[in-house]
């Protein structure tokens, strides 16, 4: 898999999960999701591990970079 | 961070499972765990995996933010409090934080790196000797004072105690096995800037070293007089915290000790805060004169707090120890004699004193008569496969943790700069 998309999803999975639980009936699902989620992301973080350390690669992953351009429009163009 | 997640995730079930059934916990509060647990996985990964150090400085802010409401999942007068010194003290060091990120932006403009990369940690690590060194340097001690109060560094560490003693288990777990390490992690990627900035005169690596071994001695002087076992773990953060600080300080061997160092410290600290958590549970207190004898009571719990604790004042042959031993090493081959005399001082005192804590916890006579508590394969493990790992590593490193470890300690020390580069050196 792309090695960005992994970067993408690192990041969305853990916050979807989150999301999910707030409207789940119970107590044992809203668990069963989170767990689902650090699983899932964990299950990926170890794909990007191998990337950076096999692979050598060293990227921004691409929520961040939306995230910095509205950062720097907000702080340098005031 | 994949480990102590996963399994603070697998405790955090066992846990708020058994606080539903008791009725601690409405399911509206789980709810709201679950959601605020996940969201500070997705802030604290982008933390870790940013490449720009103004995005990297959200994540950090956005971890306070989030975590700050898990402290406070049992609404409490105390957790309350324990909450708004949290907010209130890293806010502020987070503020700090954001003025050290600004004039690292303003030291790059006369390297021109061109303005929308001005904070990449790629492009600031390749212009490092042509940054202003004044304004790094100004920008390294506000760095170091914001990132270093959200990674609880002496003196800026007085929310740290309260929040890790109010919060539930399995979050006191995450933020002494991981929160902690991805504030000093954010310090950690400024050095290698800084040092070729201000000249390889090593002045960055004193100030962390100076605020390790502050962090060192206050903690062993707190250790000596606690009676709640969470804010005794917490003082153990402090110290343990002080100690990486102190090996990155160092340099050269000690970088490798110090990221060691990290990953013991946040798998045996997980650990103990677990078993606090379950004991804390079977007794309805966190008074260790009240949860005496807890190998009698729990015998898989009570083995699973007093090896960790063991493990924390780096007892052969945990890995803690191996890891501190380096440190040590790494002392002597410097001749920082000073910083050796201090760290051992501290190690000697947090030794006597959380010994002295251990041996009544798990065999003094119990507070009153109970029933012996059974546990469960999941607990088991919980408590014996971090157990298998400390020791493990303390006996034998695998090729492929010692190759990680020294590519990135390189890359501290800023020997060849990034990861990339470092392979293709290696090839």
């Amino acid at each position: 898999m792309n090695y960005e998309i992994i970067l993408w999803l690192l990041v969305l999975v853990p916050a979807i999960s989150g999301l999910v639980c707030v409207v789940l009936p119970s107590h044992r699902t809203a668990l069963g999701i989170m767990c689902t989620g650090v699983f899932g992301a964990s299950l990926l973080g170890l794909t990007a591990v191998k990337s950076v350390l096999l692979e050598g690669r060293h990227h921004s992953p691409p929520p961040a970079g939306c995230l910095w351009m509205l950062f720097r429009h907000i702080i340098f163009s005031s | 961070m994949i480990i102590v997640f996963c399994l603070s995730s697998i405790y955090a079930c066992v846990y708020f499972t058994e606080e539903h059934s008791r009725g601690h916990l409405t399911l509206k509060q789980i709810r709201l765990f679950t959601a605020l647990w996940c969201e500070a996985l997705a802030a604290m990964t982008v933390v870790l995996l940013s490449n720009n150090l103004g995005i990297m400085w959200v994540g950090i802010e956005a971890t306070t933010l989030i975590t700050a409401f898990l402290i406070c999942v049992h609404v409490s007068r105390e957790s309350l409090e324990a909450m708004w010194k949290y907010i209130l003290i890293c806010s502020v060091g987070v503020a700090f934080a954001f003025m050290g990120t600004l004039l690292v932006a303003a030291s790059a403009k006369g390297a021109d790196p061109g303005s929308a990369n001005i904070l990449l940690w790629t492009t600031l690590n390749a212009n490092a000797a042509r940054l202003n060194p004044v304004l790094i340097k100004v920008a390294f001690i506000f760095l170091l004072v914001g990132y270093g109060t959200k990674a609880g560094l002496a003196p800026m560490h007085s929310w740290l105690p309260d929040a890790h003693s109010q919060a539930p288990a399995p979050v006191s777990a995450i933020f002494s096995g991981f929160m902690l390490n991805a504030a000093l992690y954010c310090i950690m990627r400024y050095v290698p800037i800084v040092e070729p900035a201000t000249g390889n005169t090593s002045w960055g690596l004193h100030l962390i070293a100076g605020l390790g071994l502050m962090s060192i001695i206050i903690a062993a002087v707190f250790i000596l007089f606690q009676t709640d076992l969470k804010r005794l773990l917490a003082y153990h953060s402090i110290e343990h915290l002080g100690i990486i600080a102190l090996g990155l300080g160092l340099g050269g061997l000690g970088t490798f000790a110090a990221l060691f160092h990290t990953f013991n410290h946040s798998l045996c600290k997980t650990l103990s805060f677990f078993a606090a958590g379950r004991l804390g549970q079977i007794f309805g207190s966190q008074d260790m004169e009240k949860m005496s004898g807890s190998l009698q009571v729990s015998p898989v719990w009570g083995t699973g707090i007093f090896c960790s604790i063991l493990a924390l004042i780096g007892i052969a042959p945990f890995a803690l120890f191996m890891s501190e031993f380096q440190l040590l090493k790494a002392a002597v081959d410097n001749k920082a004699i000073i910083s050796l005399v201090l760290f051992l001082l501290g190690a000697g005192v947090v030794f006597v004193g959380a010994l002295g804590h251990a041996i009544p916890l798990a065999w003094g006579k119990p507070h009153q008569a109970r029933q012996r508590i059974r546990t469960g394969t999941v607990e088991f493990m919980l408590v014996f496969a971090p157990l298998a790992v400390l020791l493990l590593l303390g006996l034998w490193m695998p090729e492929t943790v010692s190759n990680a470890l020294n590519t990135a300690a390189d890359i501290i020390r800023h020997k060849g700069g990034t990861a990339v580069s470092l392979m293709e050196a290696k090839q």
